[in-house]
């Protein structure tokens, strides 16, 4: 039936393929801004990068962050990242969101060959089959899955931005005191203050 | 009365008789606020974040007059949304996807006393931010059942009520509901309304009679600036065409009607053609309005030059209840034209009604509606002619029932929207929130990035390679032909053993054969994409094995649909459902892809794991670059210094940067949980429905 050698010859490609997804790490919640050029030089931190992989966004919600496939040159290399990536937060091109890293999956490469040996049957289900009440419901379910996770990937992008939102008055805030504590020692006000009160004054901020 | 310091102009209306029980309240009918007037029953919705809202029936107004803070206040009677009554839904049949439940008995959550005419931006959750349209449905003798239009048009619908002191769900309505009688609770008839806006209409169209069939064309012309009076001339052209149609009917004169409006229309050339999409509309109209009776028309009756029907209109006008929906509809399409032109949404998708720019008219609330319903129909409508027809309808409808339309173009609509109550809760945002409309622009740029990307040129060498991958794959057909013998004749059952074991082998030979073919990279694949998606040969085929290759999924296509094409599966990442895999597939032609989705709806295609396929017309994001900056992303400017580089870094503990990305990172976690549970629930419902792909029966 099937072609020993072709067989074989699947089977390799198959098996290089795996070691291939071992080496590679799936990096997602990236900002869309960040280039290519930008996520290697990130990533060339933890060691060389062989290639960068960026999965496109067909049919999610457009505010989805980006995903990229990191390809790095061994698979301990792979793990170290995710291992760093995972104790401390890891920013690129930006703070302080940080991205997310884990072990890439054969179902993450689009251009994945197939798994050898694999046949797939199929059959119709027509009105006429008594199954067929049920086929009608399992569709009706991969409706619902696919609607219910559209749903949910809304609402989570929706709180990212409200969390966003929030860091963002924050700092802004910080900053505004810092700024205003800053600019009272540059004046020299602080200082003079302290004079009138009699107390001391730590050196001027620089 | 008049509050000086109010951000938003507040009036009450009518008084009612004085209080009995307390000397320092008085009761009003209705007021007016912000533009809007609300009248007592009417339903209004509170809150303004698309999450957190909620809608309730005015079922008292009063103010103290006793110099105490906020003195004006409104009592509401809520209506449970089905989200806060999942527990006690649970067996209980068919909820629609915009249905709300109005609570009844007595205890907590009845009722609720609310500040009135307080600024919206302090309080956001319990102001008041619009009105919203309620109907019952119930079957219940006393309640005037609502018409088609009306049913389409509302924003929610009821016919249960949920019994707050014994937590029921309860079908049957009693005598009164929180002391309010119950005839308010069912539609009310509002003969006083119609008589309002009947006036109204006509007042203003008096006025502009004499002028009606000589300066109609220079009217025309001036269409597009903003003023009242071409505003409402359009209204009353409108109203009288239609009035025509309909009672035309009869007596045929139908035809005439059309020409004539269609001459006069022709007149309207600066308005982008949009002419047939108006006749078609009012034809629509037309049709739709048959069961209507004859005399809700009787407003436009007294603009006509001819005389078409014998009663006067003061007669014919007590008979009907629902007439108030013709009125305020004309409102509904005369505003929703207005925001078409706003949008600029012409060509494809022919939704405009009428190339009109009219300012609001008061009480037109559900053009806010319209807006959102409207932008969201556009934002995800991947089909274009065959569903031109019934796009047209749903235009005129500002919302659809759950259970209603058709699953084909629901679907599309199901994407993004999902739940019915975040789609309502988007639609509820006031008209003069800025940050609807903010929205609504924002979605412009994808809309228009979309008609860029369609007209770009096919690069011929995309073109070429496609072709040269499909000649190839002609070539080695016949070769197969002879080992296929899987035909996808509907009437064809079972995959027998012998079947099974020749399908494999062609299978297994054209594998061969077209794995060699597809190593080639993928930049034509984005070219290829965009076409496909404009020439409407795109497709998503869902529920695969995650696990399958791009040309495992061609491969099934050509045996069990008998059709070639070129897949891609979509890759698997935490944002995308693990358990469901999906493939965009692109056909050669229109008609295959309609075919394909077509036979994939009607038939199921069982693979293994009990999969069945799930075929739609795709829709995907177009390439374009973010605008918007990344939420999360921060940068401050520093003053006198440019803000700083960032280079990508692992933050240390010792600063605030590390306490906001744990923040972000405790987001992810609590999603993550999230995640997981719904996938465990889906799975588990999934098998609950076990199909194998070798028959049971004998």
């Amino acid at each position: 039936m099937a072609n020993p050698e072709e067989e074989e010859g699947e089977e390799e490609k198959y098996e290089s393929f795996l070691s291939r997804v071992r080496r590679t790490v799936y990096v997602d919640e990236l900002t869309p801004h960040a280039s290519k050029s930008v996520v290697e030089s990130a990533f060339s931190q933890f060691g060389t990068v062989k290639e960068v992989i960026f999965l496109p966004n067909y049919l999610g919600p457009k505010e989805l962050p980006t995903g990229v496939l990191i390809e790095m040159e061994s698979e301990q290399k792979a793990k170290a990242v995710i291992e760093t990536v995972s104790q401390f937060p890891f920013m690129v091109a930006g703070m302080p969101r940080p991205v997310r890293a884990s072990a890439a999956r054969p179902a993450m490469f689009s251009d994945r060959p197939k798994k050898p040996g694999r046949r797939i049957q199929f059959r119709w289900v027509d009105p006429s089959d008594d199954e067929f009440d049920k086929a009608q419901r399992v569709k009706r379910l991969v409706r619902k899955h696919t609607a219910e996770a559209a749903f949910m990937i809304k609402k989570q992008l929706e709180e990212a931005e409200e969390l966003a939102k929030q860091q963002s008055e924050t700092v802004t805030t910080h900053h505004k005191k810092f700024e205003l504590i800053d600019k009272l020692t540059h004046d020299g006000v602080a200082q003079e203050l302290a004079g009138r009160y009699n107390m001391k004054c730590g050196p001027p901020y620089r | 009365m008049e509050k000086k310091s109010d951000p938003l102009p507040f009036k009450w209306g009518k008084r009612r008789g004085p209080c009995v029980e307390n000397e320092d309240v008085q009761y009003y009918e209705s007021f007016t606020y912000g533009g809007c007037e609300y009248c007592l029953y009417d339903c209004v919705s509170v809150g303004d974040s698309p999450r957190v809202f909620f809608v309730g029936k005015i079922i008292k107004m009063w103010e103290y007059t006793d110099q105490r803070q906020d003195p004006r206040r409104v009592e509401l009677l809520w209506f449970f949304k089905p989200s806060e009554l999942s527990v006690y839904l649970e067996g209980v049949g068919d909820v629609l996807a915009n249905e709300l439940f109005l609570a009844s008995g007595s205890g907590l959550g009845l009722t609720n006393e609310n500040l009135l005419g307080i600024d919206i931006t302090l309080l956001h959750q319990e102001a008041i931010s619009g009105k919203c349209r309620v109907l019952c449905i119930s079957k219940d003798v006393r309640n005037p059942q609502p018409s088609e239009e009306e049913l389409k048009s509302a924003d929610f619908l009821f016919h249960r009520t949920y019994d707050v002191g014994t937590s029921e769900i309860l079908d049957t309505i009693d005598d009164e509901i929180a002391g309010v009688d119950v005839k308010f609770i069912f539609n009310r008839r509002k003969a006083s309304a119609l008589q309002k806006v009947a006036t109204d209409i006509q007042g203003t169209v008096d006025s502009l009679k004499p002028n009606h069939p000589s300066t109609s064309g220079s009217v025309m012309q001036n269409a597009r600036n903003a003023s009242d009076l071409p505003g409402h001339k359009q209204l009353a052209r409108k109203q009288p065409a239609l009035a025509e149609e309909r009672f035309n009917k009869d007596s045929g004169r139908l035809d005439g009607e059309l020409d004539r409006l269609s001459a006069s229309g022709s007149r309207r050339n600066d308005c982008h053609g949009r002419k047939d999409q108006d006749d078609e509309v009012r034809k629509q109209l037309a049709k739709q309005k048959q069961r209507c009776s004859k005399d809700s028309h009787c407003v436009d009756d007294m603009l006509q030059k001819k005389r078409r029907l014998d009663g006067s209109p003061q007669k014919i006008r007590r008979k009907d209840g629902r007439k108030d929906i013709e009125p305020i509809r004309r409102d509904e399409i005369v505003g929703r034209s207005r925001l078409a032109e706003e949008r600029r949404s012409n060509e494809f998708y022919g939704l405009d009604v009428m190339p009109l720019k009219k300012p609001r008219l008061d009480g037109s609330v559900a053009v806010s509606d319209g807006k959102r319903r409207e932008t969201q129909n556009i934002s995800h409508d991947g089909k274009k002619d065959m569903q031109g027809m019934r796009r047209d309808v749903m235009v005129e409808k500002s919302r659809l029932a759950g259970e209603r339309c058709s699953k084909d173009y629901y679907m599309p609509q199901k994407k993004l929207e999902l739940n019915g109550s975040a789609v309502v809760s988007d639609g509820r945002k006031d008209p003069r929130d800025n940050v609807t409309r903010g929205e609504v622009y924002s979605k412009k740029p994808r809309f228009t990035d979309k008609n860029q990307d369609l007209r770009i040129p096919r690069c011929s060498e995309g073109k070429e390679t496609r072709h040269v991958r499909f000649a190839e794959g002609q070539e080695t057909r016949p070769a197969t032909e002879k080992g296929l013998i899987k035909k996808p004749s509907p009437d064809c059952k079972i995959s027998k053993h012998s079947e099974e074991k020749s399908l494999t082998n062609a299978d297994y030979r054209r594998q061969y054969r077209v794995s060699e073919v597809t190593q080639k990279p993928n930049v034509s694949w984005e070219e290829d994409l965009r076409d496909a998606e404009g020439k409407g040969t795109l497709v998503v085929l869902r529920n695969l094995d995650p696990s399958y290759t791009s040309s495992e999924v061609e491969n099934i296509v050509y045996s069990a649909l008998n059709e070639q094409c070129t897949a891609r599966m979509i890759e698997r990442t935490p944002a995308t459902i693990p358990h469901i895999g999906e493939a965009l597939v692109i056909f050669e032609t229109m008609d295959a892809a309609r075919r394909v989705i077509r036979r994939l709806h009607e038939g199921c295609l069982l693979l293994p794991n009990g999969r069945v396929l799930v075929a739609t017309s795709a829709k995907v994001n177009p390439p374009a670059m973010p605008s918007l900056p990344f939420p999360g992303h921060i940068n401050i400017q520093r003053r006198g210094k440019r803000s700083a580089a960032v280079t990508s870094h692992c933050s240390q503990g010792n600063n605030i940067e590390f306490e906001m990305g744990m923040e972000w990172w405790l987001h992810l976690r609590i999603y993550k949980q999230i995640w997981k549970s719904i996938y465990e629930r889906q799975i588990e419902e999934k098998k609950k429905l076990q199909l194998d792909v070798q028959p049971k029966n004998t």
